[in-house]
């Protein structure tokens, strides 16, 4: 069964056409990247999807229901979150702080003015047992903002994972980190991938990353949907290597 | 706000050490003991009962403006309402404090739900601007509608009664009884308000301040929790309006005016915006400086403003944003 599905979906900003008829299938479970140059419309293709603004045309269904012109917080409660390509957490807060509010929010608690002594417990201990799944526990008494940016992203992605995703979409997750903060990162992925079940939509510069987990790759270039397959399909066609690789093509 | 500063006294939710409870304590144990010393430093009793409802007041506020970031330029009138529900109810229905006191609140307070619904979908300045707006149209009614509220000449003709328990009877009329009044409902005020802070509403309310955007796509919709903030947010500021028409067994209509409100703002900003006394410093610097520069010059509040600059400038976590950078340094 397809957990996301994209039916001839087009979107345009005055006379610019972001994204041109496009239409994909991410499986259950499915590790997808999604490539093209600066401008492509990738991240278009995310606020479209996670219900920032409607598409111009075009359905987007989430595990087969329509969910055109559904406002994002609807969408989370469905099971569908994303990250942004700048990390958006809350700064001033520590990280501690920060992924207590995602639990509490996880949890339903947002109303409580009050909760019982197991009730507390048990957000402190979902909250601890995220911060060892994306590996912040030494930095969680620190104050969110002032962390280096890989840690940063980790936050945000530990935010979003407390809400217990089907459907995750990474924007840029690896951009401007240093190897060791990338590889940290990747393992993440792969991890959650695997041990978790959770269908990823990541969008991604560094071809290592994608060929490495990627199950699927989608290629757009100037708004339109230039190739999708396995990495190999990608890696050996020719169109993809003169639009975005640029190499011997 | 800037996301680099890093030494943010961010709400205090998490571990509550002994170090944490100690200014508390001994905040608590000048309030309690002001009849005491205050004649010692030269102020009265009934300052002190002032300092309170303006410290409650602006807590009220804060928990919108320094906790939600929801700038509102209109608490007054909830403040107001309080004070005219008060007034009116002992004026005209029933000469029962607590019940004077009950509708105030429950008339500040419902207004403060009804017209939070107004500001929900808008945010910075046209939010600000919604609040004037619906404060404002509550001042012109006072002023207007003089046959029931006195007009600009305020609401006479009311005062606080006595309490009976039994035999005992309560007489607000002392001073000293009557500070201890209002010290009882600022520390029920203080229990709300902390209460609040220190659950996951509060935790939402500071999430609403911090990122709207991240808090919508983990869920939730902003506007609702900008709204339950603001009701409660009013139903505070409007006890302390309640408080203040039986300190001064009279009210009027610049109790609802937008320049209150402003003040309540600028106490708020004085004290400290996002530490929960705060708002009671900065309405103790706002209220002495007034009774003391006021018999002086008419200019007093252009101490404040300068003040205010300063603070702004120089200390934009306030002067208890200040004091707690030092302690934890
Ligand atoms: N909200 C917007 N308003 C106007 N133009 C936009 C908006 N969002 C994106 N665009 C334009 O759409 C195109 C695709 O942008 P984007 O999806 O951000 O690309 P990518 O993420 O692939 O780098 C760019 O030309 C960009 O300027
Ligand atoms: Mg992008």
């Amino acid at each position: 069964m397809s957990i996301l599905s994209l039916r001839n979906i087009s979107r345009s900003f005055g006379s610019l056409k972001a994204l041109s008829d496009i239409s994909m299938e991410i499986e259950n479970g499915e590790l997808r990247a999604l490539i093209g140059p600066n401008g492509a419309g990738k991240t278009t293709l995310f606020n479209l999807v996670s219900g920032f603004f409607p598409p111009s045309e075009g359905e987007i269904l989430f595990e087969e229901h329509s969910i055109k012109g559904m406002p994002p917080e609807k969408l989370v409660q469905r099971g569908m979150i994303r990250t942004f390509q700048v990390t958006e957490i809350f700064n001033d807060l520590t990280v501690y702080q920060n992924i207590e509010i995602a639990m509490e929010t996880a949890l339903g608690l947002n109303l409580r003015p009050w909760l019982s002594r197991s009730r507390r417990r048990e957000v402190a201990r979902e909250v601890e047992a995220m911060l060892e799944t994306v590996n912040l526990a030494d930095q969680a008494r620190q104050v969110a903002g002032a962390l280096a940016h890989g840690d940063q992203r980790l936050v945000e992605i530990a935010m979003v994972l407390s809400r217990d995703p089907r459907l995750l979409l990474l924007d840029e997750p690896t951009a401007g980190m240093g190897d060791e903060e990338t590889h940290r990162m990747t393992e993440l992925i792969r991890h959650l991938h695997r041990e978790r079940g959770i269908a990823m939509l990541f969008i991604e510069h560094d071809m290592n990353i994608i060929f490495d987990v990627a199950d699927r790759i989608t290629v757009l270039d100037n708004g339109l949907l230039l190739a999708e397959g396995t990495p190999s399909d990608i890696s050996g066609n020719a169109d993809v290597q003169a639009a975005y690789l640029g190499t011997e093509a | 706000m800037s996301g680099t500063e890093s030494t943010v006294p961010a709400a205090s939710f998490g571990a509550t050490p002994i170090m944490r409870l100690l200014p508390s304590l001994i905040i608590w144990s000048l309030l309690l003991s002001v009849p005491f010393w205050m004649p010692l430093v030269g102020g009265y009793t009934a300052l002190a009962s002032r300092v309170l409802i303006f410290g409650l007041a602006a807590m009220g506020l804060n928990l919108l403006l320094g906790f939600t970031g929801g700038l509102s330029f209109g608490h007054a009138a909830y403040f107001g309402l309080g004070a005219y529900g008060t007034g009116l109810m002992l004026k005209f229905v029933s000469g029962s404090t607590p019940l004077a006191i009950v509708v105030g609140v429950l008339v500040g307070g419902m207004a403060a739900t009804v017209f939070g619904l107004l500001t929900i979908r808008r945010r910075g300045i046209y939010f600000a601007m919604i609040t004037i707006a619906v404060g404002q149209m509550f001042y012109f009614i006072a002023v207007r509608w003089n046959s029931l509220t006195g007009g600009e000449d305020g609401l006479t003709g009311f005062s606080r009664t006595n309490i009976g328990f039994g035999q005992a009877v309560l007489n607000l009329h002392h001073t000293i009884t009557f500070y201890y009044f209002t010290l009882f409902f600022f520390a029920i005020g203080c229990a709300v308000v902390w209460r609040v802070l220190h659950s996951p509403l509060g935790h939402t309310f500071v999430a609403v301040r911090e990122n709207q955007r991240r808090l919508r796509f983990l869920g939730l919709s902003v506007g609702f929790y900008i709204w339950i903030a603001f009701a409660l947010s009013g139903t505070v500021a409007a006890l302390a309006g309640t408080l203040y028409a039986l300190l001064n067994n009279f009210t009027s209509p610049q109790d609802l005016n937008w320049l209150l409100s402003g003040d309540f703002v600028i106490i708020c900003v004085l004290g400290g915006m996002r530490t929960f006394w705060g708002p009671p410093l900065g309405a103790t610097i706002y209220v002495v400086v007034q009774d003391y520069l006021s018999s002086i010059t008419v200019n007093w509040m252009a101490f404040i403003g300068a003040l205010f600059v300063v603070v702004v400038l120089f200390f934009p976590f306030g002067l208890l944003g200040l004091l707690q950078r030092r302690s934890s340094q």
